[in-house]
Order: C-alpha cells, then sequence, then structure tokens
C-alpha cells in the first residue's frame, strides 16, 4: 500500500502540476500569439497524457487496495474516510473529462474553449489533491472517533490538521514537479539544441521555474503552518520528527543527528538551543512534550521519522537556493551552463521532499492506523499471499516507471535532430491519429 | 502491546430504510454506467488483439481513435462505484476485499497494465515515427489486459453470488466469460456505428459473433446458476428479475436483428438495453444481498447519518458532472462526418 501510494504520488503530482504548467504556457502563446509556446503546450500536454493515465490506474490501484489490503479499517471508517475520497472522486472525474477533451480536442474546440478545458483541469487536479488529503489528515487526527460517522462531512472538512496539511502537500506537488520539469529543460538546454528548440527549452524552462519559485517560496511558511498544527495535534509525531525524549520546557532544535532510541539520546545533532519550543509555540520557553509522555509501545519508528522529516527539510533548502539563484539571472537570453547543470542537479530533491514528508507523516502515526482508534495491525488483512502483492506490485511499477521514462526521453527527442521547427506541427499530427486517419478507411 | 480499538460501530438498523436503498440502487446505477462505456473500453482491446491480416492496422486505429478521449473518463466510474462501496457499505467492501484477494488483485493487474500500454502506445506513436514503424509489443499487453480485467470482474461479481463468496467455480467462470463476451459485443458495436465501409462490416461481424457467445452463454450460466448460487439462481427467472430477465432477451433479438440488417445506430441502442437489462435482473434478483446469505445492503450498510450526506452531495456532483460528460461525448462522439448513408 506504502509503495502504491509513494508511487502514484509521483505521478499525480505531474497529474497537478503538469496541466498548470500547459495552461500557463498556452495561456502566454495565445496571448502573445507565439507559436513557441503553443508548441511547448502541446508537448507537456503529451506527456501530461501518460503521466496522468498512469495516476489515474495507480489511483485506481489504491482504491483497490484499500480494500484488498485495509479490509479492516475500511470496514470500520469506510464512511469517513470514503467522504473525501467521494468528493474527490467528482473532482477527479471533473479532471478526467476535460483532460481528454483537452489532449483530442485542439482542432475541435475554439482556442479559448480548449485553454479553458485545460485551465478546469489544473484547477480540478488540483482540487483532488486538496480534498484526498482529507482522507489522511482524518487518519492522522480522527476527532470525535468513531462520532465521525454520524456526521463524516464535518469530520473530514471541519478537521482542523486538514487546512495545513492540504496545503502543504499540493504545494510540495507542484514544486516537486515544476523542479522535476525544470530539470528536463535545463538538461536540454545543456545539450546545445538548434536555435528553434533552444528557444522553446528557454520557455519552459522560464515557465517551469516561475511555479517553482513561488512553491518554493512558499514551502517554508506552509510548513511551519504544518509543523505548528502538528505541535499542537499531535505531540507524539512531533517529538519522534524532533527526537524528543523528554519533555522538556525550552526545547532545543535539532538538526541532523542519529536517534539512538535505547539511550534516548540523539547523537551528532547540531542544536540550537530553545528552537524546537519557539518554532513549535513561538514562545522560546515553551514546554515539548517528549515521546516518554506515553509508553514505548506507542512511539513510533523514531529513527525512521526523525530522519524522514530532516531530509525532508534538507532536500528543501537546495531547492529554495536555486530556485533564487534563477530568479536573479532570469531576465538573461543564456542562462550560463553552471547554472543550468545545478537545476539539473536539485531536480529530483522536490520529490525526495514529497516522499519523505508523507513518510514523516506515516511513520510519525505508526503504531496507529487511525491515531488512537486503531493499531495498523488490526487493520491490515488476514488475507495470506500479502507478500506476494506486495512483490508483485513492486515488480510492475518498477517496470512501469522505467517504460515512463524511457518513454518521455524519446517523446522529447521526437522532432530528431536538425529536423528544427517546422518539421514538427506534422509529426504531432501522428500522436492524434483521431485527426490524421479521420478519414483513413 | 497495541490497545484495544474503541468501542465497536452501533449496529446498523434492521431492515432497509429509504437511505440504504437509495444508495444501493446508486451503486446500481454507477456499475450500470460502468457496463455501458468501461466494459465496452475493454472490449475494444479485445479487437485490437485478435485484428489478423490486412486491415488489421485499420481495426487498431479505429480503436485507439474512438477510446482515446474518453477512456479515462469512462474508467472512473469503476473508482467512483469502490468510492460508493466503502463509503456506503464499508462492511461488503471489507468482505470482498478479503474473500476476493485473489481475483481482485489479477483484474487490478489487468486494468494497470492495460492503461498503461495504451497511452504508451497511443502517444508513442508520436516518438516512434521517427525510427520507423512501432513495433507493436504494448499491443499485447493492451489486448491482454483487456482480456484478463473484465473476466476477473465477472468472476468476483458472481463470486458475490455464491455461498462464502466462492469464485473458482463454473458458474463464476461462466460469468468472467459472458462479461468478456458482452464488452467485446459493445465495442464492436459502437464502433461499427463510428466508423463505415470495410471496417464497419468488420465490426458488425465482430458484434455478431460476441452476441452468439454471450447468448450460448447464457442458458448454461442459469442452468448452473440454479445450483450454484442458490440465492440469485432461482430468483432470475420469478418475482421482480423475471420481467427484465425477459425484456434482455428480446433486445437482444432485437440486437441479432439489426446487426443482420446493418444497422449499427439501432444495434448500438439494443445493445445498451441488452447490457442494463441483463444488470438490472441480476442486481434485482440479488437483493437484498451483497454477498449471497452473508451481509445484506442493510447489515453491511454505514450508519444512516453517513448515507444520507452522500445521497444530498450527490445532486450536486452530478449538477457539474453531467454537463461535463455531455460536452465530452458531443465533442468526440456527436459529430462525426464520417458516418452516413453510403
Amino acid at each position: 500500500m506504502g509503495i502504491s501510494l509513494g508511487w502514484h504520488m509521483l505521478f499525480a503530482a505531474f497529474g497537478v502540476t503538469l496541466p498548470l504548467l500547459m495552461v500557463l504556457a498556452e495561456g502566454v502563446g495565445l496571448l502573445r500569439r507565439s507559436p513557441l509556446h503553443l508548441e511547448l503546450a502541446r508537448r507537456w500536454s503529451g506527456a501530461a497524457a501518460v503521466l496522468f493515465a498512469i495516476g489515474a490506474v495507480s489511483g485506481t490501484a489504491l482504491s483497490f487496495e484499500l480494500g484488498l489490503l485495509w479490509p479492516r479499517l475500511m470496514g470500520l471508517a469506510g464512511p469517513v474516510l470514503g467522504m473525501a475520497f467521494f468528493l474527490e472522486g467528482f473532482a477527479f472525474f471533473v479532471e478526467a473529462i476535460f483532460l481528454g477533451l483537452y489532449l483530442y480536442g485542439w482542432e475541435r474546440l475554439p482556442a479559448w474553449g480548449h485553454w479553458l478545458s485545460g485551465l478546469l483541469v489544473a484547477v480540478a487536479g488540483s482540487a483532488s489533491s486538496v480534498l484526498v488529503t482529507g482522507a489522511n489528515a482524518w487518519m492522522q487526527l480522527p476527532r470525535e472517533g468513531l462520532g465521525a460517522l454520524r456526521d463524516p462531512l464535518r469530520a473530514v472538512l471541519g478537521n482542523p490538521v486538514w487546512p495545513p496539511m492540504a496545503l502543504h502537500g499540493t504545494l510540495a506537488a507542484w514544486t516537486a514537479a515544476a523542479f522535476a520539469v525544470a530539470g528536463g529543460e535545463a538538461w536540454s538546454l545543456l545539450r546545445r539544441p538548434d536555435e528553434a528548440r533552444r528557444a522553446r527549452h528557454l520557455a519552459g524552462l522560464r515557465l517551469a521555474m516561475l511555479v517553482a519559485l513561488v512553491g518554493a517560496l512558499a514551502m517554508p511558511l506552509s510548513g511551519d503552518a504544518s509543523a505548528r498544527t502538528v505541535a499542537a495535534r499531535e505531540p507524539v509525531k512531533l517529538a519522534a520528527m524532533e527526537g524528543q525524549f523528554a519533555s522538556q520546557a525550552g526545547a532545543p532544535l535539532r538538526i541532523g543527528g542519529i536517534p539512538d532510541v535505547a539511550r534516548r539520546t540523539v547523537d551528532w545533532a547540531l542544536e540550537i538551543p530553545r528552537g524546537l519550543s519557539w518554532l513549535a509555540f513561538r514562545r522560546p520557553g515553551a514546554i515539548v512534550r517528549g515521546l516518554e509522555a506515553v509508553p514505548p509501545s506507542l512511539w513510533p519508528n523514531v529513527t525512521a521519522t526523525h530522519l524522514g522529516f530532516q531530509i525532508m527539510v534538507g532536500s528543501s533548502l537546495p531547492l529554495l537556493a536555486a530556485a533564487l539563484l534563477y530568479a536573479f539571472h532570469a531576465g538573461q537570453s543564456r542562462p550560463p551552463r553552471w547554472l543550468l547543470r545545478l537545476l539539473v542537479a536539485v531536480s529530483p530533491l522536490g520529490f525526495l521532499a514529497l516522499e519523505t514528508g508523507w513518510l514523516v507523516t506515516e511513520f510519525g502515526r505508526q503504531p496507529w492506523a487511525l491515531s488512537g482508534l486503531m493499531p495498523t495491525a488490526r487493520a491490515v488483512t488476514p488475507a495470506g499471499g500479502l507478500a506476494w502483492s506486495l512483490l508483485g506490485f513492486v515488480l510492475l511499477y518498477a517496470g512501469l516507471t522505467a517504460t515512463v521514462v524511457h518513454f518521455l526521453r524519446r517523446l522529447e527527442a521526437a522532432p530528431g535532430e536538425g529536423d528544427g521547427g517546422d518539421g514538427e506541427a506534422g509529426r504531432r499530427e501522428e500522436a492524434f491519429p483521431a485527426e490524421v486517419l479521420d478519414h483513413a478507411p | 502491546m497495541p490497545p484495544e480499538p474503541a468501542a465497536p460501530l452501533p449496529l446498523p438498523a434492521a431492515g432497509a430504510g429509504g437511505a440504504v436503498r437509495a444508495a444501493a440502487l446508486l451503486l446500481a446505477v454507477v456499475l450500470g454506467v460502468y457496463a455501458l462505456f468501461g466494459l465496452a473500453d475493454f472490449g475494444a482491446g479485445l479487437w485490437d488483439l485478435t485484428a489478423r491480416g490486412d486491415r488489421a492496422q485499420a481495426v487498431r486505429q479505429a480503436v485507439a481513435r474512438g477510446m482515446g478521449p474518453v477512456w479515462e473518463a469512462n474508467h472512473v466510474w469503476l473508482i467512483f462505484a469502490l468510492v460508493l462501496l466503502f463509503t456506503a457499505f464499508p462492511a461488503a467492501f471489507a468482505r470482498l476485499g478479503t474473500a476476493l484477494f485473489v481475483p481482485l488483485h489479477l483484474a487490478l493487474g489487468g486494468i494497470i497494465l492495460r492503461g498503461a500500454a495504451f497511452v504508451f502506445r497511443a502517444h508513442g506513436r508520436q516518438a516512434s515515427r521517427a525510427a520507423g514503424p512501432a513495433p507493436d509489443r504494448w499491443g499485447a499487453v493492451f489486448g491482454a489486459g483487456s482480456l484478463v480485467a473484465p473476466f476477473f470482474l465477472g468472476l468476483s461479481l458472481a463470486a458475490t453470488a455464491q455461498p462464502g463468496l466462492a469464485w473458482w467455480s463454473p458458474f463464476a467462470l461462466l460469468v468472467g466469460l459472458s462479461t468478456v463476451a458482452a464488452g467485446a459485443l459493445e465495442a464492436a458495436v459502437y464502433l461499427a456505428a463510428e466508423n463505415r465501409g470495410e471496417l464497419r462490416r468488420r465490426f458488425l461481424a465482430g458484434a455478431g459473433a460476441s452476441l452468439a457467445a454471450l447468448a450460448l452463454l447464457a442458458l448454461p450460466t442459469l442452468a448452473v446458476a440454479a445450483t450454484a448460487a442458490p440465492w440469485l439462481g432461482p430468483r432470475l427467472l420469478r418475482g421482480p428479475a423475471l420481467p427484465f430477465v425477459l425484456l434482455a432477451a428480446a433486445a437482444a433479438l432485437l440486437d441479432a436483428r439489426a446487426l443482420a440488417r446493418a444497422l449499427p445506430e439501432a444495434a448500438r441502442l439494443w445493445t445498451a438495453a441488452l447490457v442494463l437489462l441483463l444488470w438490472a435482473g441480476w442486481a434485482t434478483a440479488a437483493w437484498p444481498w451483497l454477498v449471497s446469505g452473508e451481509l445484506t445492503a442493510a447489515a453491511a450498510a454505514a450508519p444512516a447519518a453517513s448515507l444520507r450526506q452522500v445521497l444530498l452531495l450527490l445532486p450536486w456532483g452530478l449538477l457539474l458532472l453531467v454537463p461535463a460528460l455531455g460536452l465530452l461525448f458531443a465533442v468526440f462522439k456527436g459529430r462525426n462526418p464520417a458516418v452516413g448513408p453510403e
């Protein structure tokens, strides 16, 4: 399940972000009457088609697996979790419908109508990300316990941990995918393309970095809001994230370090005195509850949670730095090669942060599937063959991921070397057989 | 030691209240829509797989063109049905997920592989033209996945009508095969209506073969159902389910006539009616059981308050979806200058 979800997030993040980028590109193209930007939008939409489809099938896999792997969890809490999925379902439906219109409707819809369907894809994509987080938020803080079954709508939408989680998670998806796209465009620029393609990659880089910069700047703010909510609502998770074993007034902020659970210390950490108390509660002397407030059997895996959190924060800082550096050079028509190399180098970090951030949320909640209500061990399926299921999915996902990567590279190289700008329009037609073959037989 | 879970669920009220009936009806409708559109996508994969000879490429292109814009939206109905199942009937979802661990995994594998293979192929055309004609390895994956998925979905449906959710039985096999045949019939008929000339003739012939297969499967299925599915089988042929079954048989005859006269629009109508009537008959005969002999809709249902919320949200969602879906099909399916009197 974790693997499916982590894998789904990779593609879902693109599914949420690429429409945003392609709509930006098409909007610029239409406003400035720039064929360059329109071509860019078409290329991004080709990638979006593949990534969205994989996101959709992996989403199907998830809704099956909820029952296949977590039947008891769903039997107990299905109505509440389902409410979030139900709301998300509408958003996802809208996204799928308008993506179909967008991908296959270049020639069948008026230009602005086409752009509008792209915009709806982008809006619905982000909405579905926000709504589905509601399910996870309720697992972190199942307010009112099973009383929530009497009013699932309020339990999901009125959950205080939901808005910061949804905001943080959706921004993270935008940022991660935007940096990945920017990395791809920077990679293409480094390979010294001809003028026509260079201009397109440069335009792509600009738009992707615009989204990346906004995301990278907003991430620490939303992260802070998220962390303060965790501090207030999920003290055990905060303690595990920070490796805070004892309850303490004026607790320090630990940067890095490896928790030693047996001795209840964190080795090799850089400590900023009173930092944690200030960050979590805005008072340097505030008391931070430590792990020792609950019995060790209820502790999450402290090492994994702490390290995951450190990796998440640690990988987002280079992204912010890279985005700011790019902002200073954005006006140049030829960004320096070292900057392009840097952008390629940091491009996977957004996804690293996205995935580790989610792992922190999940590890930090253990041993509970529903905090305080249902332990994970009781939620999992009693059916045999779990290991086979896991192995099968890992192989399947690994294979598909490799294919997608291979595929996207071919898509990028499609126009053929030296065949420049004008051959592309004709080739594009072939990606949409509907147009070419309408009267074929 | 993980602690005990909190208080057990409040027991749902006995008997099927209005909210339970409405939620079950909604689930049946969503599954019906999926049977109408989603199964057709699987069937299209079957025609893709079996395409042979000089026209094979044209058949595949017709499939890609027909499915491309709509298959993802069609597929969302399945996700919708699953979400509805675990929101409204969590106990049934939990039971099915456990007992049908194997067939649902196989169906899921098929769904994942065929979806991925379809986009790889459809959008890979662009990339592959540069280096000569594409080797069609994805076509085989797409076709095989399209065969496996509906078969195991049908198998799982049959299991819900058998004692103890037995899914490996002659009855389940027959229902699985019938599901595949129904999808093939739908796809052939829809594709016949969307194409013309030699392609249309091919798809009409394919539709005829699928209809014949479906009819041949129907008799042994009914015969086996009487004993294998004691809660469902006998009730298909009496009481409120009988009219649906009889109407389905009539629709099948009309469908055969339309196919024989090469009238794809009429065949499309009768095929849709046939599939929906078959499903309506099944659902009516199965009611009130979600899992025959084990779980009724009322026993599996979520508390009435959460059911009511789902039902209250629904019209708003439909207000959003129906015009959007209408637009999608109007743009890609409505106008088609290629179709017309020859």
